[in-house]
């Protein structure tokens, strides 16, 4: 006779593991800014994400500032941040590829970039 | 021999993207060493200063738009991945831009990091001459701009408990063979 695996604590159980799976305990933004510190995002992009590290104003294509959401290049959404965060976004000069980071890294740092976004003056585009 | 690794590590260079197998046959009599340069706190520094602890040593420039922002990522990535604690291992980042990396330049760059590096810098003839001994070379592309580009050594030079360079990597060595590397170091005793 097979039995129903489906009970609360089970489906608690499988939650849980799930989201250990998923990239560890806690929230994908506070992961996120956890790895921006850690891995020296901030040179360029500035501790706060607005743009403004201490290489930042020696580089040819500038950084964005994070909470403008018309200025991101590639997408503002989480999935297109880590998109750009893997990938590059650009000719030599702009972002490069950060493949050392997992695909679940780079959400949650997108995550974390996405959560300092903030609504454009005058309303939507 | 030492043509060789020249070749090598010429090829490591920054307009190179080619993935390079991990080289083990770094730990010989003429290739890396002690040498003295200067802190982003513009004190004296010796190799011979962090002995006891495994170190990660690469050659770049605090303006660089890819090479060495991936490069310090992966680095950071392979140390806690190893599990080790920030304090078990020296990550060196020796500029080769002495010009625009000034001390203060770097304090400000290495205040970037959760756990900052030790940023290097020295005069011209200094710098040269610690890339000399690991094999490194780097060359200023002329553009008319302050916002040059610097051809460099991408290597990742691994040094032991001893000082002793022990291997190098490619910038883009998979985190867990990085970390694999510095784990084994690790476990070594000094």
């Amino acid at each position: 006779m097979l039995r129903r695996a489906s009970s609360p604590l089970m489906i608690m159980v499988s939650m849980a593991g799930t989201a250990l799976l998923a990239g560890g305990c806690g929230k994908a933004e506070d992961r996120g800014r956890q790895l921006y510190a850690e891995r020296g995002c901030a040179v360029c992009h500035g501790a706060g994400g607005r743009g403004d590290g201490p290489s930042a104003g020696r580089l040819d294509i500038p950084p964005r500032d994070f909470a403008n959401v018309r200025a991101y290049r590639h997408g503002s959404s989480q999935h297109d941040i880590a998109a750009s965060i893997r990938e590059g976004s650009g000719p030599r000069g702009a972002m490069p590829p950060f493949r050392d980071l997992t695909d679940e890294q780079a959400g949650d740092i997108a995550a974390w970039i996405v959560s300092l976004q903030r609504p454009p003056a005058g309303g939507p585009p | 021999m030492r043509i060789v690794l020249t070749f090598v590590l010429a090829l490591l260079s920054a307009c190179q993207r080619a993935p390079a197998p991990a080289m083990s046959e770094a730990d010989r009599p003429g290739f890396g060493g002690d040498f003295t340069l200067t802190t982003q706190d513009n004190q004296p520094f010796h190799l011979a200063d962090v002995r006891g602890r495994p170190v990660v040593l690469f050659f770049g420039y605090t303006s660089c738009p890819d090479m060495c922002p991936m490069t310090m990522s992966r680095i950071t990535g392979a140390v806690a991945r190893a599990g080790a604690k920030p304090s078990d291992v020296v990550t060196l980042f020796v500029s080769v831009d002495p010009k625009r990396d000034t001390p203060a330049v770097l304090k400000q760059y290495v205040a970037s990091f959760k756990t900052p590096p030790i940023a290097l810098t020295g005069t011209d003839e200094e710098i040269r001459r610690v890339a000399a001994e690991y094999h490194a070379t780097y060359e200023i592309v002329p553009s008319g701009t302050p916002n040059y580009l610097v051809n460099h050594t991408t290597a990742i030079f691994l040094i032991d408990r001893r000082g002793r360079l022990r291997q190098y990597f490619a910038f883009d060595e998979k985190p867990e063979t990085l970390a694999d590397a510095l784990r084994a170091l690790l476990d070594e005793k000094g």
